[in-house]
């Protein structure tokens, strides 16, 4: 009794919808729809076919009485494309509609490349797809659905990135599954971020993606190796940031047999890209003879420019072999903390960031902190679909295609990046 | 006609304060700094940082900066709040063995200390005069 009430109900609801998808035409002219600032059809498009044996005299006396010119056709499927004024678009469907040789008529719509992950708080990702909420500018972003629309080649390898960092919480729901490997190159102690740096830095670069919770990942398929360098205060020497870059790469170990070289690496490569969210104001040799050891074994190394907000020199992000990242806002200009001048490689979002935080929470941060995994997540997004696979290229292809905002040149050299040119290497996104 | 701009209170301030535990060393003795800071309010202020770092500790002979508590470090580059209540706060101690940056020995004489606390723009405290005595 119930089923037949409810199939009843439910053949009713089908009915209404029909009259009122039959009725939208006729009640109301289409309108513009927007999608994520975006039109959702071609402002002065109809697509129509007309029933079979229409005679083509038949068919003009429509487009005619439509005010309408066909401009293209599907010839496969026997449909115009015709144009018409977009004041008169909504007579014009009218008019096919009531023609009896139509079969049917509908705008043309457009197709936005860009899967949208289901991660539940996806829309708080301005860095990753910026719809202009929040006082923030549309598209000001770096274009993160339509880079993981690109398709893996054959090429493709499994990619992990280093979290040269304060630890993370490898029990988080959205980091869950990714670690690889975890050590403690600060003390030898645990590996758990205490600090609560790390945790948001590798949600940024790798979180779970896809799966109902939380946020997602630049790049959703690379692993994480947890490399904890730094104090459970955010400090951290450079000889434990050596040691971790060391050890994301295998080269950890005394060579036994080196000679007035170093000798080779004894241990497997752990990582292809390394993030390093941290900076201090001095040099060191120590560092840079790491970073060199990390980039010969073909590692790929964003680092945070630094939050001084002047152009002062921060390590390693100064180190050439790793990409200097400062920060934009959700307006695509220098976050106000930024470290910033051309000796700085790129930008990439970095104010405001919602990421994964210690405890399974969620949370805002900002610095170049947030804006390095940005490029270390897409380097791996790179490398794990095979668009480029080496580090030179990645490099390259993370530079040159990325968006020149203002203050490309003088904030830093090659601009904001964009993960679907870079995907894509191709303009238009 | 309206001001452009009304004049507004300047935000409370806190104080950075370096003390070591003696004026004069002996050779091979190292002196101990220890940081702290003072808010002079009854409420307790908000500093924002620009990373992990919250002072920094330079130690000059004459005008050349001989020594950073910070060299050698890099810290976690996101901001990051932190509350001071009234009175003083315990920011840290630093240990120094009379070297400079480089690790070289420096000869007898008479060096500044001065703490900073590590806000943007840096907020520079008192200078404490120290003397390494020749053997």
């Amino acid at each position: 009794m119930r089923q037949q009430a409810s199939r009843r109900s439910r053949r009713g609801v089908v009915l209404l919808i029909a009259v009122l998808v039959c009725l939208v035409p006729l009640v109301a002219p289409p309108r513009l729809v927007q999608a994520q600032g975006r039109p959702e059809f071609v402002e002065d498009e109809l697509l129509v076919q007309f029933k079979r044996h229409v005679p083509p005299a038949n068919e003009a006396a429509a487009h005619g009485q439509a005010t309408a010119q066909v401009v293209r056709e599907v010839p496969g499927l026997d449909v115009k494309v015709v144009k018409v004024p977009p004041q008169r678009l909504a007579h014009a469907f009218q008019s096919y509609q009531s023609n009896p040789n139509v079969a049917y008529v509908e705008r043309n719509g457009i197709a936005y490349a860009g899967w949208t992950p289901d991660d539940s708080s996806f829309g708080q990702q301005w860095s990753l797809n910026n719809t202009g909420l929040d006082g923030g500018t549309a598209d000001a972003d770096i274009d993160a659905p339509e880079a993981w629309d690109v398709a893996a080649t054959a090429n493709a390898a499994a990619t992990v990135i280093s979290i040269v960092d304060t630890g993370f919480d490898g029990q988080h729901a959205d980091l869950n599954g990714k670690i690889r490997e975890a050590r403690n190159w600060y003390d030898g102690g645990p590996t758990a971020d205490v600090y609560g740096h790390g945790t948001h830095v590798a949600g940024i670069a790798a979180a779970n993606t896809n799966d109902e919770t939380g946020i997602a990942g630049v790049c959703p398929d690379c692993g994480l190796l947890n490399a904890k360098v730094c104090s459970d205060a955010g400090s951290c020497p450079y000889d434990r940031i050596a040691n971790g870059v060391l050890w994301s790469v295998g080269c950890e170990l005394r060579a036994p047999d080196r000679g007035p070289n170093l000798g080779a690496c004894q241990g497997p490569i752990r990582a292809q890209v390394i993030n390093m969210s941290i900076a201090g104001s001095s040099p060191s040799t120590t560092l840079q003879k790491a970073m060199d050891r990390a980039a010969d074994r073909g590692a790929t190394m964003a680092c945070a420019a630094g939050n001084a907000g002047t152009t002062q020199a921060m390590y390693p992000a100064f180190y050439s072999n790793c990409i200097a990242v400062a920060a934009t806002t959700n307006q695509d200009q220098r976050a106000s903390f930024s470290t910033y001048g051309t000796w700085v490689d790129v930008a990439a979002p970095g104010a405001n960031i919602y990421s994964t935080l210690i405890g399974g929470q969620y949370g805002l941060m900002s610095g170049t902190s947030m804006a390095s995994p940005h490029v270390a997540g897409l380097a791996g997004l790179l490398r794990s679909r095979g668009i480029v696979t080496t580090r030179d290229a990645i490099r390259s292809r993370i530079e040159s295609a990325a968006d020149p905002i203002t203050g490309t040149g003088s904030l830093w050299a090659k601009g904001r990046i964009n993960a679907c040119r870079g995907m894509k290497n191709a303009p238009g996104c | 006609m309206e001001p452009a701009a009304t004049a507004q209170p300047a935000p409370p301030t806190l104080t950075i304060l370096v003390a070591s535990d003696h004026p004069t060393y002996g050779p091979g003795s190292a002196a101990l700094f220890t940081l702290a800071v003072d808010n002079p309010t009854e409420a307790p202020i908000i500093i924002t940082f620009p990373s992990a770092q919250t002072y920094d500790l330079v130690v000059y002979s004459g005008e050349t900066e001989v020594w950073r508590s910070s060299a050698g470090s890099a810290f976690a580059a996101a901001l990051a709040e932190r509350i001071y209540p009234p009175g003083v706060t315990l920011l840290g101690r630093e240990r120094w063995g009379w070297r400079d940056t480089s690790g070289n020995p420096l000869p007898p004489g008479s060096y500044r200390v001065i703490g900073t606390l590590t806000t943007a723009p840096p907020q520079s405290g008192n200078t404490v005069e120290i003397t390494l005595a020749g053997p």
